[in-house]
């Protein structure tokens, strides 16, 4: 069973919590980081003990989609003890001083959920929960770097970093959406198994989706940016960002796609990107020198080398020697010399420059297209009722009505004129008349 | 005993407006209790029909109207409209509640109460209105109900402008259903909802692809997507927050509801499957065209309502996918935005309250002078690009799976791109606002608890429904199933 495995995650994700609590009670936090890193490094090598030994209590979550649970299976189970030992080192080792004002009193709650979540995205055996763990590793990562580089906070920089493994996240949701339509299972064992017996037009866009999701969790060019800003962290949050978080996680992922690699016979084309990418590393690690960031090289290059060695035997090796040598590039990096400056990075600049561009454009339709239309919409509609106003009402309608007053008037004064004239003469001549008439009957009658 | 309920769902807003706009002149606090008091009535009405054991048959309320030409006063609660008077309930609920600190300084705040509740008594008719003309009558008494809202409470020089402005699209938008519905009841001989969808069915595929296209066009105004957006930007900035709220929150739903009741329920996907193609480009253009245009303001206010055209671009595509996942992640969607915009919009009202200003660049470093509203305001922020642990990475990823399995899964790669473009804005608005350096002069007031705490409380609920999404998945499910599209 893997009561342990949960237990340890659970610790680990309980005292990154209660540490976020306790952020102000800076001294306090760290010893309680210090002591709970060091118990769950201590703790983590038994799990060697139930290496293989079934799954832990399936938990129902998301509807439609089948339960999620930890396993224990290798190699995800030799990451994860390493993982816990990299959190004590990172814990507990001072290589070189803290940098209070960049925040560092999170970076051991952050360290802390990193790690279990590293845990269950390694250990996790359904797809989306696994997706789901990696954007929240991504998420934690970009925490980091925005707490850790003072340059980074303001405005869009920070997005062009987070867009690089937004787009590896995309990679992936694509991959595990294709995969799950062929095999209509989440469960990561029965959706790659069925993807082996695919046929290489629906292979590929799945590989795609995969390589650009590793592409971004190893920071290989184009998408480096962040691994580039990562080297600029302290030690301590370092460790997490440039290598037991991501880039594990992505080396790992490129492990799991190996018999999809070898389906599609892929893999001399990815010993190609790993040569170039190696040799591109190389020249810019001795141009840049000792500067700020120049470590960011060696990481590439490291990357670089799981290119080179997917899709063959030595790729196992590759995966459970990368973090003790990821450790080792982050202790080397902290022996340079050190100024938190943020470089800006030419990726990043065309990135913004295009976003700008498009917002510039958006901006002008809504302007000179939207807007001026609704205005000539109404300067049309005033027009209109200004035509309406002094043609139709001015002239016909009120000419009319005009007309009709003029009418009623006149027919008033010639009543008028007939009754206070004419007719009272004519009525008067008239009863007078009548009068007569009724006299001379009556004295006819009379007689 | 159980279609009463649902007269004092849709009654209990219209007679406590009347109340309140009644008896309650002069005392702020009798008429917020009241307006709070009545949305609560409907809130049980709702959960007395929900939780009877007799639902698994739609409740129905059927009276005459107008019987010389066969118009009924039907109410039907189906599995449709669930989700969406969940969504307006809740909404009007915090609304209230946030009213209750924010309209302290407002006159006649009882009128203005009594219109909240008359707004919210007709989205709930128009959502359970089972008969075409009920349906049009209070679908227009919304509109006449908001524009009194933004007309009489509205801030700003240009009230008047942009309650024409407003009043006007909307009317245009409206007049197009007022057509389509006239179609359709002189085609089939009757308004009930029931028996036009049964008779429709002999009625030639290009005569109701015309009229679902019509409607389309409509219901896309109160939709707001691209291009039909431009009276959105403009009400919202000038209405008072709570009428924002349930103007952003809940109302733009409406449009969303309009088209899954009468272009793909009523008329069938069959009759929408030549406009599948325009339709989802124009969502795609929303998205990206609202991301774009959240970057090029610096009213924060405005910056929040461009974002509603951008998301309102994510329901329309899910829409337009007709897919049963798609469309159930679209219903799912419209909570999410609920709970993310009322959210957004709280916090920025706050904002502009404690501060004074509302200008993204006369502010900055509110997380130490706003540390909770600063955290919950990013957290609205990260929450809306649909990454975990928040509540829209449930209808996002459901979104992208009907994109793909759609008839055109290029639209779905392309849709995959999308979030980029929020994230711009959100990560962009998010810490210009928080970790940005702090503007000199920046003096920032306590605010009302209500506003808090009702802000607060969204917080919570956009974490609470990402943990237990079981019941709204259910809800979109179900309303789904009844589109016919088939699993």
């Amino acid at each position: 069973m893997t009561g342990l495995l949960v237990g340890l995650v659970a610790g680990s994700l309980g005292t990154g919590i209660a540490l976020l609590a306790l952020g102000r009670h800076t001294r306090l936090a760290s010893r309680v980081g210090k002591v709970s890193s060091l118990c769950l490094a201590a703790l983590s090598p038994l799990l060697l003990l139930q290496a293989g030994d079934g799954t832990s209590a399936r938990v129902g979550w998301i509807p439609e989609t089948e339960t999620a649970a930890l396993t224990l299976r290798a190699p995800a189970v030799y990451l994860a003890i390493m993982a816990f030992g990299a959190l004590a080192l990172a814990q507990t080792w001072r290589a070189e001083p803290f940098f209070p004002e960049n925040g560092a009193r999170y970076w051991s709650a952050l360290a802390h959920l990193l790690c279990s979540l590293v845990v269950v995205a390694l250990t996790v055996d359904q797809f989306l929960a696994r997706y789901i763990v990696l954007e929240l590793v991504a998420l934690c990562t970009m925490v980091v770097l925005a707490l850790g580089i003072p340059g980074l906070r303001h405005g869009l920089q920070l997005w062009s970093r987070y867009a690089q493994l937004r787009l590896g996240d995309i990679g992936l949701i694509v991959t595990i959406l294709l995969l799950w339509r062929a095999s209509g299972t989440f469960l990561i064992e029965e959706m790659l198994a069925r993807a082996t017996f695919l046929s290489p037009r629906e292979q590929i866009p799945i590989l795609l989706g995969g390589l650009l999701a590793v592409w971004a969790k190893m920071g290989l060019p184009p998408l480096h940016g962040w691994v580039v800003d990562s080297a600029l962290l302290p030690w301590q949050a370092r460790v997490w960002a440039a290598g037991a978080a991501l880039p594990l996680l992505g080396a790992y992922l490129l492990y799991r796609l190996t018999p999809l690699l070898l389906a599609l016979g892929a893999t001399p084309l990815l010993t190609v990107g790993g040569v170039v990418i190696l040799v591109w590393a190389s020249a810019k690690l001795l141009r840049s020198g000792p500067r700020p960031g120049g470590s960011s090289w060696w990481f590439i290059g490291h990357s670089a080398v799981g290119l080179l060695l997917a899709g063959t035997q030595s790729m196992s090796a590759f995966l459970l020697t990368f973090l003790p040598i990821r450790v080792v590039l982050c202790l080397a990096g902290a022996r340079a010399p050190r100024r938190v400056k943020w470089t800006w990075e030419a990726d990043g600049k065309g990135a913004l420059a295009g976003l700008d561009a498009l917002v510039r454009a958006a901006r002008t339709i809504e302007r000179h297209l939207l807007e001026a239309g609704n205005r000539r919409l109404a300067e049309g509609v005033k027009a209109l009722s200004r035509l309406t106003a002094s043609a139709l009402e001015g002239r016909i309608l009120e000419g009319l009505n005009r007309g009709g007053v003029r009418l009623a008037r006149s027919i008033g004064r010639t009543l008028q004129d007939v009754h206070v004239g004419r007719l009272r003469r004519n009525l008067l001549w008239a009863s007078l008349g009548v009068i007569a008439v009724v006299a001379f009957t009556i004295a006819a009658f009379a007689r | 005993m159980r279609h009463w309920w649902l007269l004092v769902l849709v009654g209990a807003p219209w007679a406590g407006g009347a109340l309140v706009a009644l008896l309650a002149g002069g005392r702020r606090r009798l008429a917020g209790g009241a307006a709070l008091v009545t949305a609560l009535a409907s809130l049980v009405a709702l959960l007395a029909l929900c939780l009877d054991p007799g639902s698994r048959v739609d409740p129905v309320l059927r009276v005459p109207w107008i019987p010389a030409m066969g118009v009924q006063f039907a109410l039907r609660l189906d599995a449709l409209a669930l989700p969406f008077l969940v969504n307006v309930l809740g909404v009007s609920l915090v609304a209230i509640l946030y009213g209750w600190g924010y309209l302290l300084g407002h006159e006649r705040t009882h009128l203005c109460y009594a219109l909240i509740l008359a707004f919210m008594g007709s989205m709930l008719g128009t959502l359970l209105a089972d008969d075409a003309l009920l349906f049009f009558v209070f679908w227009e008494s919304m509109l006449v109900a908001s524009s009194l809202l933004l007309a009489g409470w509205g801030e700003g020089e240009r009230v008047g402008a942009v309650t024409l402005k407003y009043f006007i699209y909307t009317q245009a938008g409206s007049l197009l259903v007022l057509i389509s519905i006239a179609w359709l009841v002189a085609t089939t001989g009757s308004s009930d909802l029931g028996t036009i969808a049964a008779r429709l069915s002999g009625i030639p595929r290009s005569q109701r692809t015309w009229v679902a296209a019509l409607m389309m066009v409509g219901f896309c105004v109160k939709l707001a997507v691209f291009p039909l957006h431009t009276w959105l930007p403009d009400a919202h900035s000038i209405a008072p927050m709570p009428v924002t709220v349930m103007l952003a929150a809940a109302m733009l739903s409406m449009g969303a509801y309009g088209i899954l009741r009468f272009p793909m329920m009523i008329l069938g996907s069959a009759g929408l499957a030549a406009l599948q193609l325009p339709v989802m480009l124009l969502a795609l253009a929303s998205e990206v065209y609202g991301a774009l245009m959240c970057l090029a303001c610096r009213d924060i206010k405005r910056i929040v309502a461009y974002s509603s055209v951008s998301q309102m671009g994510y329901v329309l595509f899910a829409l337009a996918s007709m897919t049963p996942r798609g469309i159930a992640g679209g219903i799912f969607h419209i909570i999410n935005h609920g709970i993310l915009k009322a959210l957004l919009f709280m916090g920025v009202g706050l904002i502009m309250r404690a501060t004074g200003r509302r200008r993204i660049d006369q502010l900055g470093g509110l997380s130490r002078s706003m540390p909770g509203i600063a955290a919950g305001i990013s957290i609205g922020a990260i929450a809306i690009t649909g990454v975990p642990p928040f509540c829209a990475f449930h209808s996002e990823w459901m979104i992208f799976a009907g994109g793909l399995s759609s008839s055109y899964p290029t639209l779905g790669y392309l849709e995959l791109l999308a979030p980029l473009f929020t994230a711009a804005y959100a990560i962009w608005f998010a810490t210009r606002l928080v970790l940005g350096p702090e503007p000199p002069g920046l003096q920032v007031r306590q605010n009302h608890p209500a506003m808090r705490w009702s802000f607060y409380l969204l917080v919570a609920l956009a974490f609470a429904v990402f943990l237990l999404p079981g019941p709204i998945y259910g809800w979109a499910n179900r309303a789904t199933s009844l589109l016919g599209l088939g699993r």
